[in-house]
């Protein structure tokens, strides 16, 4: 299971986090500060997990941005690389092309569509189509609202 | 007025300064607070959406929480998304608010719209606390039951969480597993897994019950693998269909397939066809491989399956990408009680990682090489292991060397490589080594009286290159003290026959060096106490340095540590004339405690010479004068030769000179004796052993102690003790002690146990002595047994002899 997603730009500015194990604040912002330190500071060379108190880190670098998931130690990276990716295509699929920008500006969607991706920790849809139907639809209904509230 | 969440972060962006960015926030955060108080309903969930971005970055925005959860009781969708958003970021299971949200969850749980079930349920899927997922539990597993798919995956990933959380309910989803895994939508599907591997994970009991749905499980994949799969464009990833669900199952499958061979009959093809097919060059098929070959090595694989996992493995190993060498050596090391041959055969692509340049995978490799360490290889592992600790990071170091010495302790051939090893690991990295090593290196020494000459000339001349390693130098002077008659006593030869030339004074300069120069400036004072102890002792063994001797001590009778000062100021004391005839007793050789004797004299020594010539040492005839006789040993063990009213005592602090402090008999016997190691060593084949009637060796008030003696083809004799209690309540803190004539060696190994259960004789403890009198004299024990009894400690003593004759 994740613990927690972290996007975290080159200069060390979170974009987005999301814990699924209970973190009081402040020790979120320590680890935040902790992890981006240590993620930030590898060659890019080396592999792309990092052990970390009792867990391991998956990250990758999509252009300025690192995308980092904290999983268990009996947890395939592998496989948390995979779930990272499929979270970054639906990302791109949305935004059109996405970039660092786009995550900033709109970072409640990018949480909206995490939520559809995963519950606790745990994947609950592998369709990038499925995913993307289901946030367009909700788009609509915020849109829908936003008019009749015009009119009203 | 309000600003746009758009211009909010504009203007938070095009802040120069952090002064700067921290006046536009505190500015924002009082208007939106205002904007709180004055319960303003227009903006409230762009107000709230401004406090996300503000609590991204890091600013305290605890006064939103309650607007979250006014937003969540909100009848429109756009406020009801954000309420939950705020509600999952700026709370977690632990605010104490969040029980009040419970009552809006479950009136969005029964909304007509799917979206706001959906936002309801992955709200508790996500931060469900113990009493919400208790509440909701109902309404979830109803749920579950929804014809809509997207209702039912998020539901079933609540069930989920609930059988985390809560003990009481984790059967209540129990029926809803069949359907799930029969599902024909992927999203639904997965949760199931989810859910099944969860409970399985929290009560493993249920693998009985659940045990049919392997071959459901194995259908779903096979399905995938499968080539024309209906749905494998949707789930298509980089050519493989549903890496994320191939992968749960193969856990879920190798959940079964542990310990039961049933269950692996049903799996063993499908997980030949996804190892065999599954292409291994991009990431996705690597995952899938991967947790396959996990899966193949825990459950009860055929050999050849099995074969196929190890070359996936070792393929693995080899590969020139960073993280399939990571996750290779992560397997390597979870499958390294499976197959130690596998391990082996990798051995030196594995000691090679140990020079990545990725920490991770160093770290990795590390942890796999400490597991390949056996009694075969413990000598090129070391040596590897050593070359290592000469390159390895600070951090690494200490484990590394404390990793080293218990290698060496548990395999070691013989007493004279170990000793060697030892003082190479404190040569290389003598800051790291443990006190406890280094204790324990110094029982070794003092353990083996073939090897004190050997190993205190060796310990000079390492010294005298260098005085840079704390562990190196500190046992080294203790050496030197207790065993420096050797170094000056001229009989050592060298390897060019030469004879090793050291004077007393040599040996003062060295110690003199030191204490001008001790390896840690921090922790000089621990040093001086111990050349301290070396000078005293030496006065007896170099007595031409008396002199010398006084006045170096002298340096420390005013030294502000008052260990120190103390310690110099009684050690001038016992120079004076009064103690004359006394002062050979008191500073003769430290007695070795009694378990070392058994520990040392089950390995065998090792060539004593140095380096090949050997050395003029006469078996026996050095050190520890008389062993003290069988009642000292059990009753006295810390009085020594020294007259009553003593005052200085002979060795005080400083944790190495305390060896005797562990007070050898009152200890339970070492775990780390070696089991086999004597018996093994000198018979080599195992001829008939002959076995004596079992003996009765002490009965009193409810404890019985059987034993059992067998004489073995080489003439030892090993007794098995069954320690039985007959009474109704346990006896705890159970410690047997035994103590034998100086004609009979003695080893106890650790008994199986410290507690006795009440009316059960399950606890048994081995002992084998050797009788050098070849069963002249007859053997003998005398029993010390200590237990703890419906709370009242209780010690008792017996003696044991009628052993069989010849025993």
């Amino acid at each position: 299971m994740i613990n927690f997603i972290l996007l975290i730009s080159r200069q060390g500015k979170t974009r987005l986090k999301k814990w699924f194990v209970p973190c009081p604040e402040r020790d979120q912002f320590r680890t935040i500060k902790e992890v981006s330190s240590l993620i930030l500071n590898r060659s890019p060379k080396v592999c792309n997990f990092l052990e970390w108190r009792d867990y391991k880190l998956c990250y990758k670098r999509y252009a300025s941005l690192f995308f980092i998931a904290c999983i268990e130690q009996n947890d395939n990276e592998l496989l948390a690389l995979e779930m990272v990716h499929h979270f970054v295509e639906c990302l791109d699929r949305y935004f059109g092309n996405v970039c660092e920008l786009d995550l900033i500006f709109n970072f409640h969607k990018a949480y909206y569509i995490l939520d559809e991706i995963l519950i606790s920790g745990e994947l609950q849809e592998s369709s990038k189509r499925a995913v993307l139907h289901h946030i367009s639809e909700q788009d609509a209904m915020m849109q829908e609202n936003e008019q009749a509230k015009r009119k009203g | 007025m309000s600003i746009k969440l758009r211009e909010l972060i504009r203007s938070i962006r095009a802040c120069k300064t952090a002064a700067e960015e921290r006046a536009v926030v505190a500015r924002e955060c009082a208007l939106i607070r205002t904007a709180f108080k004055e319960d303003d309903n227009q903006f409230r969930h762009r107000n709230v959406a401004k406090l996300l971005f503000i609590h991204m970055m890091g600013y305290p925005t605890h006064f939103g929480q309650m607007e979250c959860l006014k937003l969540i009781a909100s009848s429109k969708f756009p406020e009801k998304r954000v309420g939950y958003l705020g509600l999952t970021q700026l709370l977690d299971e632990n605010t104490e608010v969040l029980m009040l949200v419970t009552n809006s969850i479950k009136n969005d749980m029964s909304n007509d719209n799917q979206y706001v079930n959906g936002l309801a349920l992955c709200a508790l899927g996500n931060i469900g606390s113990n009493e919400m997922c208790r509440a909701l539990a109902r309404e979830v597993e109803n749920m579950m039951a929804s014809p809509n798919p997207y209702i039912r995956k998020k539901a079933a990933l609540c069930a989920m969480r609930i059988v985390r959380k809560v003990d009481e309910i984790e059967d209540k989803f129990n029926s809803k597993i069949g359907n799930l895994l029969e599902d024909r939508n992927h999203g639904v599907l997965l949760a199931g897994c989810s859910l099944l591997t969860a409970l399985l994970e929290v009560n493993p009991s249920y693998m009985k019950e659940f045990r049919r749905y392997v071959p459901s499980l194995v259908r779903a994949l096979r399905n995938m693998v499968t080539s024309g799969y209906t749905n494998a464009a949707e789930y298509d990833i980089a050519g493989i269909t549903d890496p994320f669900l191939q992968a749960k199952i193969l856990r879920l499958l190798r959940l079964f397939g542990e310990r039961s061979a049933d269950a692996t009959d049903e799996m063993n093809d499908i997980l030949a066809q996804v190892a065999t097919n599954t292409e291994g060059t991009k990431n996705t098929g690597n995952a899938i491989l991967y947790e396959c070959v996990l899966t193949i090595m825990s459950i009860e694989a055929e050999s050849g399956l099995r074969v196929l996992g190890i070359n996936i493995l070792g393929r693995f190993l080899l590969s020139r990408d960073n993280n399939i060498r990571y996750v290779a050596l992560a397997t390597l090391q979870r499958v390294v009680n499976v197959d130690q041959q596998v391990m082996q055969r990798h051995r030196n692509t594995i000691i090679d990682c140990l020079k990545d340049a990725d920490i991770s995978i160093r770290k990795r490799a590390l942890d796999v090489t400490y597991s390949l360490v056996d009694e075969a290889n413990i000598k090129s592992m070391t040596k590897e292991l050593l070359n290592y600790l000469l390159v390895a990071e600070p951090d690494f170091k200490e484990e590394l060397c404390s990793k080293i010495c218990m290698a060496v302790e548990k395999f070691s051939p013989n007493r004279r490589w170990q000793i060697d090893t030892l003082i190479k690991v404190m040569c290389l990295g003598g800051n790291f080594v443990k006190e406890q090593q280094r204790e324990k290196f110094c029982r070794v020494v003092a353990a083996t009286p073939e090897l004190h000459s050997y190993t205190v000339i060796k310990l000079y001349f390492n010294m005298k290159e260098s005085l840079s390693q704390e562990a190196l130098v500190h046992v080294g002077v203790w050496c030197l003290g207790e065993f420096g008659d050797h170094l000056v006593s001229g009989k050592a030869v060298g390897p060019d026959s030469q004879p090793i030339h050291v004077t007393p004074g040599d040996v003062l300069d060295l110690l003199y060096d030191v204490v001008r120069k001790p390896p840690t400036g921090e922790k000089a004072p621990a040093t001086h106490c111990l050349v301290t102890a070396a000078l005293i002792k030496l006065v007896t063994r170099c007595p031409s340095e008396f002199e010398k001797i006084r006045k170096l001590l002298r340096r420390f009778d005013c030294s502000l540590h008052v260990d120190l000062q103390q310690r110099s100021c009684e050690f001038l004391e016992l120079l004076g004339s009064d103690w004359d005839s006394h002062r050979a007793g008191i500073l003769d050789r430290m007695p070795v405690p009694e378990k070392e004797i058994g520990g040392a004299e089950t390995r065998v020594v090792g060539d004593a010479s140095i380096d090949e010539v050997p050395t003029n040492t006469s078996k026996g005839k050095p050190g520890k004068s008389d062993l003290l006789d069988l009642n000292d040993l059990l009753d006295a063990p810390r009085e020594q030769q020294a007259p009553a009213n003593q005052a200085p005592p002979p060795s005080s602090g400083g944790d190495l000179l305390d060896l005797l402090d562990a007070a050898p008999a009152a200890n339970p016997p070492a775990p780390q004796a070696t089991p086999e190691g004597f018996l093994d060593i000198f018979s080599g084949t195992p001829a008939a052993s002959q076995e004596a009637p079992p003996m009765v060796a002490f009965e009193k008030n409810g404890l019985k102690v059987t034993f059992f003696p067998r004489k073995e083809a080489d003439g030892s004799v090993t007794v098995l003790a069954r320690f039985a209690n007959t009474l109704s309540v346990p006896m705890t803190n159970f410690v047997f002690e035994a103590a034998v004539p100086k004609y009979v060696t003695l080893s106890i190994q650790p008994a199986t146990g410290q507690v006795l259960p009440p009316q059960t004789d399950l606890v048994t403890q081995t002992m084998s002595c050797v009788n050098s009198t070849n069963g002249e004299k007859g053997l003998l024990m005398k029993l010390r047994i200590g237990y703890v009894c419906n709370g009242a400690p209780v010690q008792e003593m017996g003696q044991v002899g009628g052993f069989p004759p010849g025993f």
